[in-house]
């Protein structure tokens, strides 16, 4: 492309503030987090185990009716390795896994931490199948978030 | 599910060329470029047009909340009924069905369908990709479309077999393609070991793996049979449209419960099964003669063939090396050189349709497959959550 000095450009910002409102279920999880519970939505009809929880199982259009405890272990369901630095995230190389934990019927995304290496050598010592793992922060660093917890391999 | 009042086929195309930033022209302007052309390409004039299809995705790409509402004057929507669609990457797709169903319910005759997008506008178009994901439980986690792209693949490769070589094909041949299309965004000459010595993004995707963010704008004339008749004009008939949404959570679609799986594109298989009923096609590799494919990442492709019923899943890498999905070869898959070489967002599955168009149309140029009667234009979007299915033919089915 020719750079034309007669073409201007205008410079803008944003900056917004939002306050989500978490509602009863993901309150109750997220509480849950604060004293190293995993909990998951039980449905009455098919027996499933929603993670992220849910009021409704969406499969059957039924009320959840109860809570149910999963992990700490599970089996690592895909992984990612980013070797890419991306602005507002953490230094590469990072892992993104998704995990079914044990107990729960869908699978949930986190970190994983392992011994770091290049790309190549991380993706050499992860596979879909594997067992992992949720590890919890202390309990004095817990901010009632999903990163209260991170993935390790079992 | 009902039948359309009358046929609908696509009469005009018109398009930008595709490239990072478009300076010489504003947003507005850059939509009513492809709508000025599609009009044109149709031989009808704006007059004609009786309702507008607007096709936008996340407007923050571009940095102007809705910025379907900056475009109305310039895609001559004034005084006609006029509605923005929306599915992520699948809007094209989306918006162009909905044009359809315009015309096929016999509301109206003549529909313009028409978006543009400007997603370099910002530097942060992955920062913005993020926040599609739900705050509590997703977002945290460096989610993005590179990175939900590569936990897909890991999937495929692992149930599959599919190899890292199998996709380095897939953007050989893509990058190829693109040379004989002159509104393509990145083409050229690549080599097997360039792709596979290009830096990781989120292995297994790397560098050449990935899609551009690209400018530029398309649109659409879709109108009755009537209308075609009136004008005795060439028509790519919209002869099926398919398509399908799932949830959001890329974690329901590979866990115990799940009813589909992430890695096989099960919307795009159930849409693509709908579409083929309605345009009657049985035996897809037979009776299809182009597929543009909306692949934003080279795995995809892969996906995309299978999902069609072009290939099974284990087969799709080796029929790739092989060239059966190559210019030439038993049935071209994006010819244009797809969305691996120009992707503005916004539209970028309505340019599948374009594409699709054209070929129908003969009207194709340096890509043209001789002697198509039927083509298939797909697109998808969020977290590969919706799948759109078009086939277009050269006859009303």
């Amino acid at each position: 492309m020719v750079q034309r000095d007669d073409l201007l450009v205008l410079g803008v910002d944003w900056h917004v503030h939002y306050d989500h409102s978490a509602g009863e279920i993901v309150s109750a999880f997220l509480k849950g987090l604060g004293n190293g519970v995993i909990q998951g939505r039980h449905c009455p009809l098919c027996g499933a185990v929603w993670l992220p929880p849910r009021a409704y199982c969406e499969r059957c259009f039924v009320a959840t009716d109860q809570w149910v405890s999963v992990g700490p272990g599970g089996v690592l369901e895909a992984f990612t390795i980013v070797g890419q630095k991306f602005d507002n995230l953490p230094e590469p190389p990072y892992v993104i896994a998704f995990a079914r934990l044990d107990g729960s019927d869908s699978s949930l995304a986190n970190f994983l931490t392992m011994t770091l290496g290049s790309v190549e050598e991380m993706a050499e010592r992860l596979a879909v199948g594997q067992r992992i793992r949720a590890e919890f922060k202390p309990e004095s660093q817990r901010q009632l978030r999903i990163t209260d917890f991170h993935y390790v391999l079992a | 599910m009902g039948a359309p009042t009358q046929k609908a086929a696509i009469i005009g195309v018109g398009e930008t060329d595709y490239q990072t930033r478009i300076p010489e022209q504003t947003y507005a302007e850059l939509a009513q470029e492809a709508a000025r052309k599609a009009i044109e390409d149709a031989h009808l004039s704006p007059g004609d047009i009786e309702a507008v299809v607007y096709s936008m995705a996340p407007t923050e790409f571009m940095g102007v909340t809705d910025a379907d509402k900056w475009a109305i004057d310039a895609v001559f929507g004034r005084s006609k009924p006029f509605m923005r669609v929306h599915t992520g990457g699948a809007t094209g797709g989306s918006a162009a069905q909905a044009g359809y169903m315009h015309v096929a319910s016999g509301l109206y005759e003549t529909c313009l369908v028409v978006g543009a997008d400007k997603v370099s506008e910002t530097p942060d178009a992955q920062f913005i990709l993020n926040l599609i994901w739900d705050p509590f439980f997703e977002r945290d986690f460096a989610l993005n479309t590179i990175t939900m792209a590569a936990l897909q693949t890991v999937r495929h490769m692992a149930k599959y077999g599919t190899t890292e070589k199998d996709m380095a094909h897939v953007v050989v041949s893509s990058w190829k393609n693109a040379q004989r299309n002159p509104r393509a965004h990145l083409k050229g000459v690549l080599t097997i070991d360039a792709v596979l010595e290009s830096p990781y993004f989120a292995w297994p995707l790397k560098r050449y793996d990935c899609c551009p963010r690209s400018s530029g704008a398309a649109a659409v004339v879709i109108a009755s049979e009537r209308v075609v008749r009136q004008k005795a004009t060439r028509a790519a008939w919209i002869s099926g449209v398919g398509g399908v949404a799932n949830t959001v959570y890329m974690g329901d679609r590979m866990g115990g419960a799940r009813d589909t799986d992430l890695c096989d594109w099960t919307e795009l298989e159930l849409a693509a099964r709908e579409a083929y009923r309605q345009a009657k096609i049985t035996d897809p590799v037979k009776e299809l003669d182009v597929a543009e494919i909306y692949a934003p990442f080279s795995s995809n492709q892969l996906m995309g063939v299978a999902a069609l019923g072009l290939s099974s899943h284990h087969q799709a890498g080796a029929l790739t090396q092989e060239g059966f999905f190559d210019l030439g070869g038993e049935v071209p898959v994006n010819p244009s050189g797809g969305t691996l070489c120009a992707n503005p967002i916004a539209v970028t599955a309505l340019v599948r349709v374009c594409d699709a168009a054209l070929q129908v149309l003969g009207k194709a140029g340096g890509y043209q497959v001789p002697n198509v009667h039927a083509a298939v234009a797909t697109g998808v979007g969020g977290s590969f959550q919706f799948q759109t299915c078009m086939v277009l033919t050269d006859e009303p089915r």
